[in-house]
């Protein structure tokens, strides 16, 4: 009988393709939008990812998120080294700087200030030249989506693009010179500037100049050392806060979700998706089932019990949610690699999120086969006789 | 009184003091009153009568898609009273076979898989099923339109896959509702003579 309801559903074409619009509609705004709002995120705490030696990062305790910078004092450096359990520390500086293009304007960029003798937290591809390159006198690394967009040099041809950064160029931050050594891939954030890399005692130079420069102390714990034991003896003697690189995330996550307006619409685009996808799905659905209502009661004089029309009815459903769900998210993996090419917004697609917009989709498929079921399991079949 | 007691044994279809009210109070119809009836093996009825005198009433409780408010009704041996749903579904599912007054062919299905569908609901693998179905229209004389949707057909060949439909499982009974035209009186016979018995209903009394 499921090759008959499948063949019921696919026979009214309007309603069959209307039906796999409404559940593609649903999966590809619910996989697409929280895509894009994972792909910011992902930007917003990249350089947390990118300095994956680290166990702790170390910070003021009023920091909410990762570009919530409180200065630390060079001297917390040392403290950091001394508690027990730390292995190695080093800082971390990130902030602001203009950059000076060769046209005379200036762009702001993000500029992360790494350990002058380690380069920990530096980025982990490199587009051209290597993360070594930082020690030449001078040396910046600028990130690829950067040194191709906002910060590329004009064409001397009146009308062409500009030209993209490419090793050796000079540009100049807080009136110094600054050498690209290298084009880094990745290192986007969530304002979409670029983000230029550069030794800790040099971004101090290339910074606005203010009195403590140290944003984070990147720790690595002493093996055989218990990691939340580390964490304890870090704010009880320095009294920093000290989180994981996930514990960090997740605060970021979270402040960004409950402050930023933009990323709280990300979130009701899915919710009215979830919505609207659902009501058309389902109104089509329904109206499917109560043209149909005659030959359920055909098929339930006939000797059909309830169960084998349950079946076929959930069969209609899970076929068409299937459908549109396969649909949706092809086409929110097509958008997210169209959008990605481009190279400033990645939005991700983990599995999770796969997961989670099937099981929407299922959620919708159910509910709206359990409204047209309650009209099919209470309808008389001696109603058929009737016309 | 031996001979009643033998024709009862042969009898298919046995009412006694069937009464069906529709309705309350004083908007109630009373659709059927005591009615006493006697069908037996083989047996081709005809129910004739003027337009709501309950004739679609009386078959819908002999069928088993409705309960009577008084009497009872033993089909096959069967009394309905005592069948539970499910089990007046499962009765229904292999000892009845329907045509409706509108046929009420599924429109996305062809002729053959409409046919079939009463075999489905016996648990015939689906190969099987539409074999036997294809068979069934041949005898009906619609061998040649097996493949065709409903909305292909014609009135009268809409009413033959109906028949067929009905047919196509080994019935013991079989109810066809109002105005059988007569290029379905043909296999109305073929009907009466493969199952116990059937009773079509019309409002038609020169077709009687």
């Amino acid at each position: 009988m499921l090759t008959v309801a499948l063949k019921m559903l696919t026979g009214d074409h309007g309603k069959y393709f209307g039906l796999i619009l409404g559940l593609t509609f649903t999966s590809f705004f619910m996989t697409q939008q929280p895509a894009l709002f994972l792909g910011i995120l992902k930007n917003a705490y990249g350089f947390i990812s990118d300095a994956g030696q680290a166990d702790l990062w170390i910070m003021d305790p009023h920091v909410q998120y990762s570009r919530d910078i409180k200065p630390l004092s060079d001297t917390m450096l040392g403290r950091i080294r001394g508690v027990e359990g730390v292995g190695w520390g080093v800082p971390i500086y990130i902030g602001n700087a203009g950059v000076r293009l060769r046209d005379g304007t200036f762009q702001t960029s993000v500029l992360i200030g790494l350990d002058d003798a380690t380069l920990i937290g530096g980025p982990p591809v490199m587009v051209s030249g290597s993360l070594a390159d930082l020690k030449h006198p001078d040396g910046v690394i600028v990130n690829a989506d950067g040194a191709r967009g906002r910060l590329a040099r004009p064409n001397p041809v009146a009308g062409r693009p500009r030209v993209p950064l490419v090793v050796g160029d000079v540009i100049e931050m807080n009136d110094r010179r600054a050498v690209v050594v290298g084009i880094s891939a990745g290192g986007q954030n969530e304002t979409g500037q670029p983000t230029i890399y550069t030794t800790y005692s040099r971004a101090k130079t290339y910074a606005p100049n203010e009195r403590k420069m140290l944003s984070f102390i990147l720790v690595k714990v002493k093996t055989g050392f218990d990691l939340a034991r580390v964490i304890r003896n870090i704010r009880r003697w320095t009294g920093l806060a000290a989180y994981t690189r996930e514990e960090f995330k997740r605060n970021t996550t979270w402040y960004l979700i409950r402050n930023i307006p933009a990323f709280t619409v990300f979130g009701l685009s899915t919710i009215i998706a979830f919505v609207v996808g659902g009501l058309i799905a389902g109104q089509i659905f329904y109206n499917f089932t109560l043209d149909n209502l005659r030959y359920f009661g055909v098929m339930k004089a006939m000797g059909a019990t309830n169960r084998v029309l349950r079946r076929m009815i959930m069969a209609e459903a899970f076929t068409v949610g299937a459908i549109g769900y396969g649909i949706g998210i092809g086409a929110a993996c097509l958008f997210s690699l169209a959008i990605g090419s481009r190279g400033r917004l990645v939005p991700q697609i983990p599995w999770a999120l796969l997961v989670g917009s099937a099981v929407a989709v299922l959620a919708l498929c159910v509910l709206a086969s359990a409204i047209s079921l309650r009209r099919v399991i209470r309808l008389e079949p001696a109603s058929v006789f009737k016309s | 009184m031996s001979s009643t007691r033998e024709n009862r044994r042969d009898a298919s279809v046995l009412c006694h003091g069937l009464t069906k009210r529709y309705g309350t109070s004083e908007a109630q119809v009373m659709a059927l009153r005591g009615v006493e009836l006697e069908v037996m093996r083989g047996e081709l009825l005809m129910l004739v009568g003027p337009s709501g005198c309950g004739k679609t009433t009386l078959i819908s409780i002999i069928a088993g898609i409705l309960d009577p408010d008084e009497g009872e009704c033993t089909v096959l041996g069967q009394r309905l009273r005592d069948l539970k749903p499910d089990a007046k579904t499962a009765f229904r599912c292999h000892a009845v076979g329907f045509v409706f007054q509108a046929f009420n062919l599924i429109p996305q299905l062809q002729a053959d898989e409409n046919v079939m569908i009463p075999l489905l609901l016996n648990g015939v693998p689906r190969g099987s099923a539409l074999s036997k179905a294809r068979e069934i229209l041949d005898r009906v004389g619609l061998a040649g339109r097996a493949s065709a949707s409903p909305t292909q057909l014609s009135g009268g060949q809409q009413q033959r896959v109906a028949v067929a439909r009905a047919l196509c499982t080994i019935r013991s009974s079989s109810f066809a509702t109002s105005r059988p035209a007569r290029s379905t009186m043909r296999p109305a016979r073929a009907f009466s003579n493969c199952c116990g018995a059937s009773p079509p209903v019309t409002d038609e009394p020169s077709l009687s």
